[in-house]
């Protein structure tokens, strides 16, 4: 009786030890988006399968010990796969694989083409994550070290990849050849999204000119600033969209980076048009300005300074949330048809200006636009999808630009939050009648930003580059002043010296009013909550001790 | 059941006619918040979200929890109230979960305290209250651990400093399990030594709480915290009653 109660804490301690260990794989997913659990569309894939299919997970959780994002990478791989396991009704038979560089399966891994990550030279242990997907085909490798990649999507994909009538074929008609290069393949695709199109789907470019008809195995055409199509041509077209296939144009009044490239055209071919008309839209030549989402580009006038240029802009995207950069982009009139139902995907801020094509594509000072710039109080629909009401027709999605495509447009570190690339495959997920697999895409990737903290740095941003642009002209006056008068030469540069004075003042005030919002919240959060719970205590307990004395 | 809910609402009464606790939580609640903006970059980040408030509170119950459990027993040893708890007809079982209960009500109020910055941060941004919900449930699971350590430490102590000093240096050890400085830092020195690292790294309950305030609560650190407590507790429960026995 008398070790009767360590032995019950020993015995309780084992017992839920033992618990634990069975639970290893079992948890409570409270994210908003279900980001750790396994969504609709992977457990109907997998229970759709109709081979078996084996995985073999290389891992190498031991040493993922001492890197602890890699270390919960590889659990959460684990774990996804466990479930789809358990999901596919025994159609998925999961091995995991413990690796190591030395060991027999690390030998493996690596004959598998699994690389192993390393944190650096000297590092001894390096850590494999990938999986090897084994049916009946060959077998299909899918490295799994990047602790930020989707893991859910990676292995969906994969999975897809395995069943040809889960992976979509795709039409390709373009006149860009840096987009689509004539031999496609994962590592010659150049541009990020033509990679990630390639990744997707199953693309087939339709030779530049020649081709007369669209196969029927095609459920979505791809057009890209096409080369002048004829008759026979848009014939094939129409008849693409009476049969129920779905088209994704690209369409740009004025091409700059093809420009810019010296290659394809600058304007798209007006031959196109007669199909958009089918649907209700028009796109009429004019270019489109923001200034209020206007993208900070390096001048070109000589001077080493960023400027916000209103031809290249972030346009909204609206089931999103977020941004697709655009360039010198056209934008879209609709004359709605009862047949179809219009939805607008991307579109501008309500501070928009036009200019024609011509003068958009000679502008080269951005301060110059701004000042000549005149606000219209309209939201112009930058990409429009079209949907037939009833089926039998094909849907039509528009967009105005083609230079959004470039990876110069979007990866570049300034433009690093927009998704042009995510706006593209969600776009072919629509069209292809998948929105899950978008959905699915963007599981790990939501950012939630401060968007109070955003929008001051963006009004002060907005400041500064009007404060620049008045110093820059107040700088350009002085250096070109020949004049003789001491007193009008120095009047100029003590105009200079206060801009600078006025330009510093805007910055520290950006600074301030962060620093002033930030001090705030801890004064409130941190001070006067729990201080007025203090006060509640301590008055309770006056209150207490002076009853107690009298 | 009726015995521990009276130790359970005296000591509740007792600890809220105190001061200290009010002083307490003020002053967890204000570092934390300090941490949270000046260490956690909460506004520098961009993110709304509460993981630059959650993640100290490992850090912070080191020091807060034995502050709070170590007067447990220690203030009935030393103020002589440890003679009528003994002598009180009632099961050592009730007297250390009435204890423990009502400390750990205070830390709970210290939980809920966070949610003027949630909501603040809501207001900014598009938080997901999934993952705060997440996080305080981690954070009060973490909270009982190491409060069952600081009741264990202080039925055996009478020295309030000492008792702090101990249930610090052990909750330690159970968070920093999972930290590399700390597991190399033991290993290095070799043999023995080696397996009570790995010891360590295989009973952190520090990795469990990384995941939980992103959003995803593993069952398993569920259990081994509560293989924990349940084990402090019991143990607690037999040193009070050993020294009833060794009163009599």
């Amino acid at each position: 009786m008398k070790y009767k109660l360590p032995f019950i804490a020993i015995a309780s301690f084992a017992a839920l030890l033992v618990l634990s260990y069975f639970a290893r794989f079992s948890a409570i997913d409270f994210t908003e988006n279900r980001a750790f659990s396994l969504s609709e569309v992977s457990i109907r894939t997998v229970k759709s399968l109709k081979a078996k299919i084996y995985f073999q997970y290389f891992h190498s959780q031991t040493a993922a010990a001492e890197n602890p994002p890699m270390q919960a990478h590889i659990k959460k791989i684990r774990k996804i796969l466990k479930n789809l396991e358990k999901a596919s009704d025994g159609k998925i038979k999961n091995y995991e694989i413990e690796a190591s560089e030395t060991s027999t399966s690390g030998m493996h891994a690596l004959e598998y083409g699994l690389l192993p990550l390393r944190e650096n030279e000297n590092k001894l242990s390096p850590i494999f994550s990938g999986i090897v997907i084994l049916n009946n085909k060959d077998p299909l490798v899918l490295p799994l070290i990047d602790a930020n990649s989707s893991v859910e999507f990676e292995i969906l994909r994969a999975i897809l990849r395995l069943s040809p009538e889960n992976y979509k074929k795709i039409g390709i008609i373009s006149s860009l050849d840096w987009l689509f290069p004539s031999q496609m393949n994962e590592d010659t695709a150049t541009p990020q999204i033509a990679q990630e199109i390639v990744k997707n789907y199953s693309p087939e470019v339709l030779a530049s000119k020649q081709w007369s008809q669209i196969s029927n195995d095609i459920k979505t055409l791809f057009i890209a600033q096409p080369n002048a199509i004829n008759e026979t041509q848009t014939k094939a077209i129409l008849d693409f969209i009476n049969r129920g296939g779905n088209m994704f144009i690209c369409a740009d009044p004025a091409s700059n980076i093809s420009r810019d490239n010296r290659i394809g055209i600058e304007k798209y071919d007006q031959s196109l048009s007669k199909i958009f008309h089918k649907f209700g839209l028009n796109i009429n030549g004019e270019i489109v300005m923001d200034k209020a989402n206007a993208l900070r580009i390096r001048s070109t006038n000589g001077k080493n300074e960023i400027v916000p240029q209103p031809l290249f802009f972030a346009a909204n995207w609206q089931d999103n949330d977020g941004s697709v950069n655009l360039a010198t982009s056209g934008y879209i009139e609709i004359s709605p048809k009862a047949e179809f139902n219009y939805k607008t995907l991307l579109s501008t801020s309500n501070q928009t200006s036009k200019i024609s094509a011509d003068a958009a594509l000679i502008a080269t000072n951005p301060a110059q636009l701004i000042r000549e710039y005149e606000t219209s109080d309209s939201n112009l629909p930058l990409a429009v999808l079209v949907s037939p009401k009833a089926k039998g027709i094909g849907s039509l999605l528009l967009i105005a630009d083609c230079d959004f495509l470039s990876d110069g447009l979007y990866l570049s570190e300034a433009a690093k939050a927009a998704e042009n690339a995510d706006f593209v495959l969600n776009s072919f997920d629509i069209l292809n009648d998948t929105p899950e697999l978008s959905e699915l895409r963007n599981k790990n990737k939501q950012a939630r930003p401060l968007k109070l903290i955003e929008k001051i740095k963006s009004d002060g941003e907005n400041k500064i580059a009007v404060q620049e642009s008045i110093l820059n002209q107040k700088i350009e006056i002085l250096t070109q002043y020949h004049g003789n008068s001491l007193s009008e030469m120095e009047t100029k540069s003590r105009e200079v010296e206060e801009a600078k004075a006025e330009l510093r003042k805007i910055v520290q005030s950006v600074r301030h009013d962060v620093q002033s919002l930030k001090n705030l919240l801890i004064f409130i959060c941190g001070f006067v909550f729990p201080f007025g719970f203090l006060c509640i205590g301590l008055y309770y307990y006056r209150r207490r001790y002076d009853a107690h004395n009298s | 059941m009726r015995d521990f809910r009276t130790i359970f609402m005296r000591e509740l009464k007792a600890l809220f006619q105190s001061p200290q606790v009010y002083f307490y939580v003020f002053a967890l609640i204000l570092i934390n918040v300090l941490f949270a903006f000046n260490i956690g970059q909460l506004i520098e980040l961009n993110d709304a979200s509460m993981v630059s408030y959650f993640q100290f509170h490992p850090w912070l119950y080191l020091v807060f929890v034995p502050a709070l459990g170590m007067r447990a027993f220690c203030d009935d040893n030393s103020g002589g109230q440890s003679e009528l708890l003994l002598s009180l007809p009632i099961k050592s079982r009730d007297i250390v979960l009435g204890k423990y209960f009502a400390l750990l009500v205070v830390c709970i109020l210290a939980i809920i305290f966070c949610l003027p910055l949630a909501i603040a941060v809501s207001f900014m941004g598009d938080l997901d209250w999934g993952i705060v919900f997440s996080s305080m449930i981690a954070s009060a699971i973490l909270a009982s651990c190491l409060l069952s350590l600081s009741v264990l430490v202080s039925v055996h102590n009478k020295n309030q400093t000492l008792s702090f000093i101990i249930s610090a240096g052990f909750g330690l050890l159970l968070i920093g399990g999972s930290m590399p400085f700390l597991i190399s830092g033991i290993e290095a020195v070799g043999g023995f030594a080696q397996a009570i690292a790995r010891i360590l790294a295989i009973f952190s309950i520090y990795d469990g709480f990384d995941n939980a305030t992103n959003g995803n609560l593993q069952i398993s650190w569920i259990l081994i915290n509560l293989a924990f407590i349940s084990l402090f507790l019991i143990l607690a429960s037999a040193g009070f009653e050993g020294k009833r026995r060794g009163r009599l």
